[in-house]
């Protein structure tokens, strides 16, 4: 690794395995992910990210090379690290200053009442400091999390699923803080299956498909490796004529499922797609295709997933 | 390692607030209070005052208290565990070990706190009797002391189920059956069992016994403490 890339490293990953008994959830993972991006941490249930990232939060043992801000952060110094895990627990029965305090106490902080008060307000929770954690939403209690989070003013902030169970506007919300909590200047780690939540936000993409990384770079680059070949979904009433489509020049793979055809075509070969639609038409088969956004890139990993 | 030291304070002063919030302590006390006294009235009706009645008080109270420090590690620990907020006190620098410690000091402080509370009242009682000798209150201390170090195995034993299972309501039950199940077995234990070098293993499957034979007990109680304290003092450190 060169000098300049290794200063702006947030996160380095080399040769990372993590077993379970007999179950080898991490193969051999190498990632990297430069100083202040928000990076995306998908894949399907399974695929290892929770294992990952409690890896490299300290809550896991492993074997392989973990290095969290080179240079910044000393032995086994965690407090430049924000954790917030997929189901974090709180005290139900303490306020949201309370809590805070706590673990303000537990940081070592100084000025604890200032720096609670402003990551309540950063948050959006400080009218509601008062109140019983068990009265919080789910969305307010992630806030919660995050605030206690940014307690440290962590470099690495690092979440765990933080929108599962999030209706869409709270996501919306909750997406935007990051953003803002970010801003270049804190790089973040959010795991999540669902892509097409954080599209808007990350400019920095892992793809971990069973436990080893299928791709790990900025997003436009994932969605280039993707467009190298795409695949048409067809929904078919007479699954025995799919194999003639194997005649036209372009088709590379057939997938067949139980009503439907996935097509997997070359893109370097011109108007596959419009030779493919005039046999369907043709044909009279009927056929749908799935849009082209980023969710549509992490299709193209994980295919039907 | 000043740091932790702090960090250990923090966890220890959390968890003796909440205790202290939660007003279980102050049932607690209430509870064994009103045993020992209730023991100590009913048995002076029919011995007019009796060093026995004390022993009865005892073996009441510890029952409870037993009860309790089996719900204070299942507290301390297995509710953490359960709602995972202990995840986060794991995050800290030297998160385990600071949090192990903290907690495991604000129990033996709750326990050791309970049992000076049997200690004192134990004395009043025996003021109320007008029997006050510096001799008996020495040999009531012992058993405190020995009562306490039974409690301390208890809660031991109660962390180890909750890290295992990580659930509350598991420690909980299975210390207060334990506690309840070596109650009424106490008058099952024969005598002989108590006398051989088999004691060691009586006096912590069946702490009730140090008390139902008290007698005997007496003569050994410098050398129950050694086997006694390993107990806890392993348990801790193997966790």
């Amino acid at each position: 690794m060169d000098k300049q890339r290794k200063e702006k490293t947030a996160l380095r990953v080399e040769n990372l395995n993590k077993y379970y008994g007999s179950l080898h959830a991490l193969k051999d993972v190498s990632l990297y992910i430069p100083r202040g991006k928000v990076a995306g941490l998908v894949g399907p249930n399974c695929a290892g990210k929770t294992t990952l990232i409690k890896c490299v939060a300290g809550l896991l043992k492993y074997q392989g090379e973990l290095e969290i801000l080179e240079g910044d952060v000393e032995g086994s110094d965690t407090s430049m690290i924000g954790y917030l895990g997929e189901d974090e627990g709180y005290y139900l029965q303490s306020t949201g200053e309370q809590y805070l305090r706590y673990f303000s106490e537990l940081y070592l902080l100084d000025n604890k009442k200032d720096k609670i008060d402003q990551k309540l307000k950063t948050v959006g929770l400080y009218n509601k400091r008062s109140e019983k954690i068990k009265n919080y939403s789910n969305g307010m209690r992630k806030r919660l999390g995050i605030a206690r989070c940014l307690l440290t003013d962590p470099s690495l902030l690092i979440l765990d699923e933080p929108l599962a169970g999030l209706d869409p506007i709270i996501k919306q919300d909750l997406m935007s803080l990051i953003s803002n909590i970010s801003k270049g200047k804190r790089s973040v780690l959010i795991s999540t299956h669902q892509l097409r939540d954080i599209e808007d936000v990350c400019n920095w993409l892992i793809v971990l498909k069973e436990g080893e990384v299928a791709y790990n770079g900025s997003p436009i680059g994932a969605m280039d490796v993707v467009r190298r070949s795409k695949e048409i979904v067809v929904n078919i009433s007479d699954i025995d004529r799919v194999h003639e489509m194997k005649s036209i020049e372009g088709v590379l793979d057939i997938e067949v499922d139980d009503t439907s055809v996935k097509l997997v075509l070359d893109t370097n070969i011109p108007h596959v797609e419009k030779d493919i639609f005039k046999w369907l038409l043709k044909e009279e088969i009927e056929f749908s295709t799935a849009n082209n956004s980023l969710d549509k890139t992490y299709r193209g990993f994980f295919g039907h997933e | 390692m000043n740091d932790n030291f702090l960090r250990i304070y923090f966890i220890f002063k959390q968890a003796i607030k909440d205790e202290v919030q939660d007003h279980s302590l102050f049932l607690l006390v209430l509870i064994i209070f009103g045993i020992s006294i209730a023991c100590g009235d009913v048995f002076d009706l029919f011995t007019k005052g009796d060093f026995f009645a004390i022993f009865i008080g005892f073996i009441f109270s510890y029952m409870i208290l037993m009860i309790y420090s089996g719900y204070l590690g299942s507290k301390l620990f297995g509710s953490e565990f359960e709602a995972k907020t202990i995840q986060n006190l794991f995050m800290l620098n030297d998160g385990k070990k600071v949090t192990f410690i903290g907690k495991i000091l604000a129990g033996i402080f709750l326990i050791a706190f309970i049992n000076l509370i049997i200690l004192g009242q134990s004395i009043i009682l025996y003021h109320y009797w007008g029997k006050v000798s510096w001799y008996k209150i020495m040999w009531i201390s012992n058993y405190v002391l020995l009562g306490f170090i039974v409690c301390l195995f208890v809660f031991s034993l109660s962390i180890f189920i909750s890290i295992v299972s990580k659930k509350k309501t598991l420690p909980m039950l299975a210390t207060s059956i334990y506690a309840v199940v070596s109650f009424f077995s106490m008058t099952a234990i024969p005598r002989p069992l108590v006398e051989d070098n088999l004691r060691y293993i009586v006096s912590i499957l069946f702490p009730y016994a140090i008390f139902f034979y008290a007698d005997m007990y007496h003569q050994y109680l410098g050398e129950m403490y050694n086997l006694l304290l390993v107990f806890p003092i392993f348990l801790t450190f193997f966790l």
